[in-house]
């Protein structure tokens, strides 16, 4: 499911289409759904971040204005999409939320050491889970003053 | 034996010599040294000259590297002729000579000196000025008046070319101690003064000599005694030696031969001790990894003169090799080594074991090594799958949950209360499951978590813990009193795992009591720190008081109060990891205490995970 709007706010990179469902419906629920674009594996969301591949036709200027990134991905893992994204001076700057089951400590250490801006270990609870989902929506593409 | 001259050096005050001389050689040889030594002694000497000049003798003691003018002008050193001193008078009277000298030995005294010693060329008896006898009456009254009496130190010279044999005889029977050829010897003809002056003198000479006699066999015997007993000794050493089981040997190294080697070589080490010639016989069976820095650390030993110890390894006849011991001591003659003497022990067995030893630790470092390895190999399997754990089991339980949840906003209305029930005991299990996966990813961190031992402050810490397991409704009715605990050692991760569980089982227990009373407190007991929380909760029975640590284990239904039954089981793991106990106790009905001890240690750093 992918949409080519302008502007595309949400990158959402989640395999399981489980969780994707529950988050999409969380933001569809507080309006924030209109644009997002969903990735299943890394593989895919690097290409529509670098505009390469079956997102060639993008433009990498056209960043999100926040990716959220689940960290178990096939193919390509989202420690690798993060330390990607954050060594490319283009695309350094995007805000990313790291959404996972893992409360690994090596795992969070890891990501902050590549420069992530949030961590959210996904709640089990439903409600929980919703309310995670609005907050942040709510605070990166709503209060958060997004980088040029 | 004593050579002259270390004989004459240790003559004493109250000594009483003739030398009976044939060649100016004997003469000088005795003379020069007894004065040197008077001199050194410090006494104050007198050389009465005759048929020498003063002038004479004072070349010789020149020659002989003494500083004779500085001497006599001290006063030390007298050179004069017989006519100021035996025949002063114009005639030889024994008794005014015996005052004489007996007066020059206390001015000398007076003056400072130790002793006076003299010396005299007897010649000028021969001219006439008195009678043998007289000489002799004078000889014997010195015996009685002046040398036992008095500390001077005396020889009387006598050229026996001069004197007649008569006059010798008397000469020999009255003086103690006789030099002839190099030699002092007791006189063994000596007669006491009293016997020569007294009236029975053959009488008393032949008494003398038979018991002289006897003495000088007693002395004989004696001296074949002490032969005997000496060679006894010796032969127990020789024994000792030759039973040890060393290897004594002695190696002279300007003969470049091997004086002694014990017999014990031929069963250590297969050779005959006539085998070993010469310094090559030894280096040339050392073992060839050895030979040159052997040879190189004894020379340099040797050279410096230092005694040493040094093992090496040495083939025996038969081509084995040995392992030995060998403690050098080295004799050293003008600062040169000359011999060397030792002793060579067989260590092989020592050295076997040593090195059976030494393998054997590090087998057993090897061991420790692989095992180290595989408890990390396996720690680290145990964090993969506890991470595949937490991540893998709660995504399709988050799922089960979240859809579980649309059912119920989107159809619910459709459902009645029956369907309500339904979905809620599915949506109660799925808390109920995730709580276990969280309390068993806890349980697992507190048993692989690597404990840093430090000071923790207890008191805080579970006033911190406090304010977060309060539930905010419930800070009315709870109160918790927290008592001032004593400082623990141990890994604060852990420990606030620990209390955690204690105070929120505390806080749940206490849950149907209107007031609940939550005590917390520490003391000391026989150098361990003791830790409790008592509150007035729901208690247990006490006869379930052995499961109530188990994992899973609850006392309490599902129904009643939730839970994992995992939390005491996390606290015990814990505590068991710092080396302390768990116990508790309760009663139906009447609340629960759990206490933990804490051994008091040291903190120190282990290394982080």
């Amino acid at each position: 499911m992918s949409s080519y709007n302008n502007e595309v706010e949400i990158l959402l990179v989640e395999d399981n289409p489980n969780d994707a469902e529950l988050t999409m419906r969380s933001l569809k629920k507080n309006n924030l759904a209109n644009r997002v674009v969903h990735a299943t594996d890394g593989v895919e969301a690097l290409e529509f971040i670098f505009a390469k591949g079956a997102h060639s036709e993008r433009k990498i200027e056209d960043k999100p204005k926040v990716v959220i990134l689940d960290l178990k991905l096939p193919r390509v893992d989202g420690i690798e999409v993060l330390q990607e994204m954050k060594s490319d001076p283009r695309t350094k700057k995007i805000p990313i939320v790291v959404l996972t089951s893992s409360q690994e400590d090596h795992d969070l250490d890891k990501c902050y050491e590549l420069g992530v801006n949030s961590y959210i270990v996904k709640p089990v609870d439903f409600e929980k889970f919703t309310a995670a989902i609005k907050d942040l929506g709510l605070y990166w593409l709503v209060l958060n003053q997004a980088p040029l | 034996m004593l050579s002259l001259q270390e004989s004459i050096k240790a003559l004493e005050p109250h000594d009483h010599l003739c030398l009976i001389y044939e060649s100016y050689e004997e003469w000088k040889k005795a003379i020069v040294p007894f004065m040197i030594a008077g001199l050194d002694r410090g006494d104050k000497c007198l050389y009465v000259v005759d048929s020498s000049t003063a002038d004479q003798i004072r070349i010789v003691f020149r020659e002989a590297g003494l500083d004779v003018e500085k001497l006599e002008q001290k006063g030390q050193l007298a050179v004069v002729h017989e006519t100021q001193a035996y025949s002063r008078e114009g005639f030889f009277d024994p008794d005014s000579m015996i005052r004489l000298l007996i007066e020059e030995t206390e001015k000398a005294l007076d003056q400072g000196y130790p002793a006076l010693r003299v010396t005299g060329e007897m010649s000028w008896v021969l001219r006439g000025y008195v009678g043998s006898d007289r000489l002799l009456e004078y000889e014997a009254k010195l015996n009685r008046d002046l040398f036992p009496h008095y500390p001077c130190t005396g020889i009387c010279q006598y050229d026996r070319n001069k004197f007649a044999p008569s006059i010798i005889k008397g000469v020999i029977l009255t003086h103690p101690l006789l030099i002839k050829g190099e030699q002092i010897y007791k006189n063994f003809y000596y007669l006491d003064p009293e016997d020569y002056l007294g009236h029975e003198k053959s009488g008393r000479e032949v008494e003398h000599w038979l018991e002289n006699l006897e003495r000088e066999r007693c002395d004989r015997e004696e001296l074949k005694l002490r032969q005997d007993q000496l060679e006894e000794s010796m032969g127990k050493y020789r024994k000792l030696a030759e039973s040890a089981g060393a290897i004594l040997w002695e190696y002279d190294i300007l003969q470049d031969a091997w004086t002694y080697v014990a017999p014990q070589v031929k069963w250590i080490l297969g050779y005959d001790p006539e085998e070993w010639e010469n310094l090559s016989f030894w280096t040339r069976h050392i073992h060839p990894e050895d030979r040159e820095w052997v040879s190189q650390y004894c020379a340099q030993c040797a050279e410096r003169g230092e005694d040493h110890v040094f093992e090496y390894r040495f083939l025996r006849k038969d081509g084995s090799v040995a392992w030995l011991q060998d403690d050098v001591n080295v004799e050293l003659k003008n600062g040169k080594p000359v011999k060397l003497r030792g002793f060579m022990i067989d260590i092989t067995e020592r050295k076997q074991a040593e090195n059976a030893l030494r393998n054997l630790n590090q087998e057993l470092e090897r061991r420790v090594r692989e095992r180290t390895a595989q408890l990390e190999a396996s720690n680290r399997e145990m964090e993969a799958f506890t991470y595949s754990v937490s991540h893998d089991l709660r995504s399709p339980l988050r799922a089960v949950e979240g859809f579980t949840r649309i059912l119920l906003e989107e159809y619910g209305e459709v459902l009645d209360e029956e369907g309500h029930r339904l979905l809620r005991v599915i949506y109660d299990n799925t808390q109920q499951m995730d709580q276990l996966i969280t309390d068993l990813l806890v349980l697992s961190r507190a048993t692989r978590h690597q404990i840093r031992k430090e000071t923790v402050d207890m008191t805080g810490l579970v006033k911190a813990i406090c304010s977060e397991v309060v539930p905010e409704d419930g800070r009315g009715r709870l109160d918790i009193t927290v008592g001032e605990l004593p400082e623990g050692i141990g890994d604060p991760t852990l420990l606030k795992q620990a209390w955690q569980n204690l105070l929120s089982n505390a806080v749940k227990y206490t849950e149907p009591r209107d007031k609940a009373l939550i005590e917390v407190g520490g003391y000391f007991d026989n150098g361990e720190q003791v830790y409790y929380v008592k509150d007035n909760g729901v208690g247990f029975d006490p006869q379930y008081i052995h499961k109530i640590f188990g994992v899973f284990q609850r006392l309490h239904g599902t129904g009643e109060f939730t839970g994992t039954g995992i939390g005491l089981a996390i606290v015990q793991r814990v505590i068991e990891r710092h080396d302390g106990k768990v116990w508790a106790q309760g009663s139906p009905g009447e609340g629960a205490a759990f206490y933990f001890s804490l051994p008091a240690g040291e903190s120190k750093e282990v290394q982080d995970e």
